[in-house]
């Protein structure tokens, strides 16, 4: 089997919303499947961040592929690369931060297809999921979303960042 | 690896040292698979005991290899930790320990799941063994990860069925 197509490309962060202690905006990742001899078991994320203590979060973590079902998306608009959130044409950053909203509601359904791990983050665990949609925008570009559920009831490092690639 | 076996298993907690904030002695959790065809994707804990918070958790079925144990005595299951047989305890301990040493390794075969605990997460690994027991009873292992640089609810319980 050959990997899968969420392998196959380098995933920018293009809003880091509520999640910036973990990666800045512009920061890459790539995710590796184990195994490139039949179907991974897991991946590993290699993130490259400006930031070294961001990126000693992300050193030697690995992902699941876990759920049954993959969520479907309907972005109605294309993300301007080129611009940061708040710069984005009307409507835009909304349509995206609704998006990532309603897969954050979904992600603790364990039959939500979903690549899960975690990370440890000021001494205790957050749950981090990430939701790779080819050809999801308007323009065709492929999109992801990772969240990130870390503490209860308050909300520090809770919450969703997106982007897409280079 | 094939869990299949696993379905509708309930576990009883035969010890609980160094976890006794998520499991106490006597407590039990029954795997419910999400499917009866085919391998399940996940199993929802269902939980009787002390702590509700495992009740409506989930467990994904992680990882390759299924990791091997050797215990050499069976556990009795009429006395707590600290009035086993001689040897026993220890026995138990060591393979309890081990099995913890390899919680962070991916490849690992096992049931990973996350309690929130005092407003964060446990990371919870759970190892499931048939005939692990000299006298062929089942074994299972439940390691927890909460919070690092501490040993406040990080650590192992074990069981076996009621």
């Amino acid at each position: 089997m050959s990997k899968p197509w969420f392998c196959k490309r380098r995933w920018q962060i293009r809003d880091n919303s509520g999640l910036d202690d973990f990666f800045d905006i512009g920061d890459t990742f790539k995710l590796v499947p184990n195994t490139t001899s039949g179907k991974p078991s897991f991946f590993w994320i290699r993130f490259k961040t400006k930031d070294p203590e961001k990126s000693k979060l992300w050193e030697d973590r690995y992902f699941y592929h876990v759920g049954v079902k993959s969520p479907k998306t309907s972005l109605k608009h294309a993300w301007n690369d080129s611009k940061d959130p708040v710069s984005q044409a009307n409507g835009v950053k909304p349509d995206f931060d609704r998006e990532g909203l309603h897969l954050q509601s979904i992600s603790d359904n364990p039959k939500t297809g979903k690549l899960e791990g975690h990370i440890l983050f000021e001494k205790h665990w957050a749950i981090i999921r990430i939701f790779c949609f080819s050809r999801a925008q308007l323009d065709k570009k492929a999109w992801f979303s990772i969240n990130s559920s870390y503490q209860v009831p308050a909300f520090k490092q809770d919450g969703t960042a997106h982007g897409d690639p280079p | 690896m094939n869990y299949e076996w696993l379905s509708s298993q309930s576990w009883t907690v035969r010890d609980n040292t160094a976890i006794d904030g998520l499991l106490d002695m006597g407590d039990t959790l029954t795997l419910e698979p999400n499917t009866l065809a085919g391998p399940p994707e996940f199993f929802e804990v269902f939980y009787t005991g002390k702590y509700p918070f495992w009740n409506g958790t989930f467990f994904y079925p992680v990882g390759v290899n299924a990791p091997k144990i050797t215990l050499h005595f069976n556990w009795d299951d009429s006395q707590p930790p600290g009035n086993q047989a001689a040897g026993v305890y220890n026995d138990y301990k060591a393979v309890a320990n081990a099995l913890r040493s390899h919680a962070n390794d991916p490849q690992i075969a096992r049931l990973l799941g996350y309690v929130q605990v005092e407003g964060h997460f446990a990371i919870v690994n759970l190892f499931c063994f048939q005939k692990a027991q000299p006298n062929g009873n089942r074994w299972f292992a439940i390691d927890s990860q909460w919070s690092y640089a501490s040993t406040r609810q990080d650590g192992t319980a074990h069981g076996d069925p009621p």
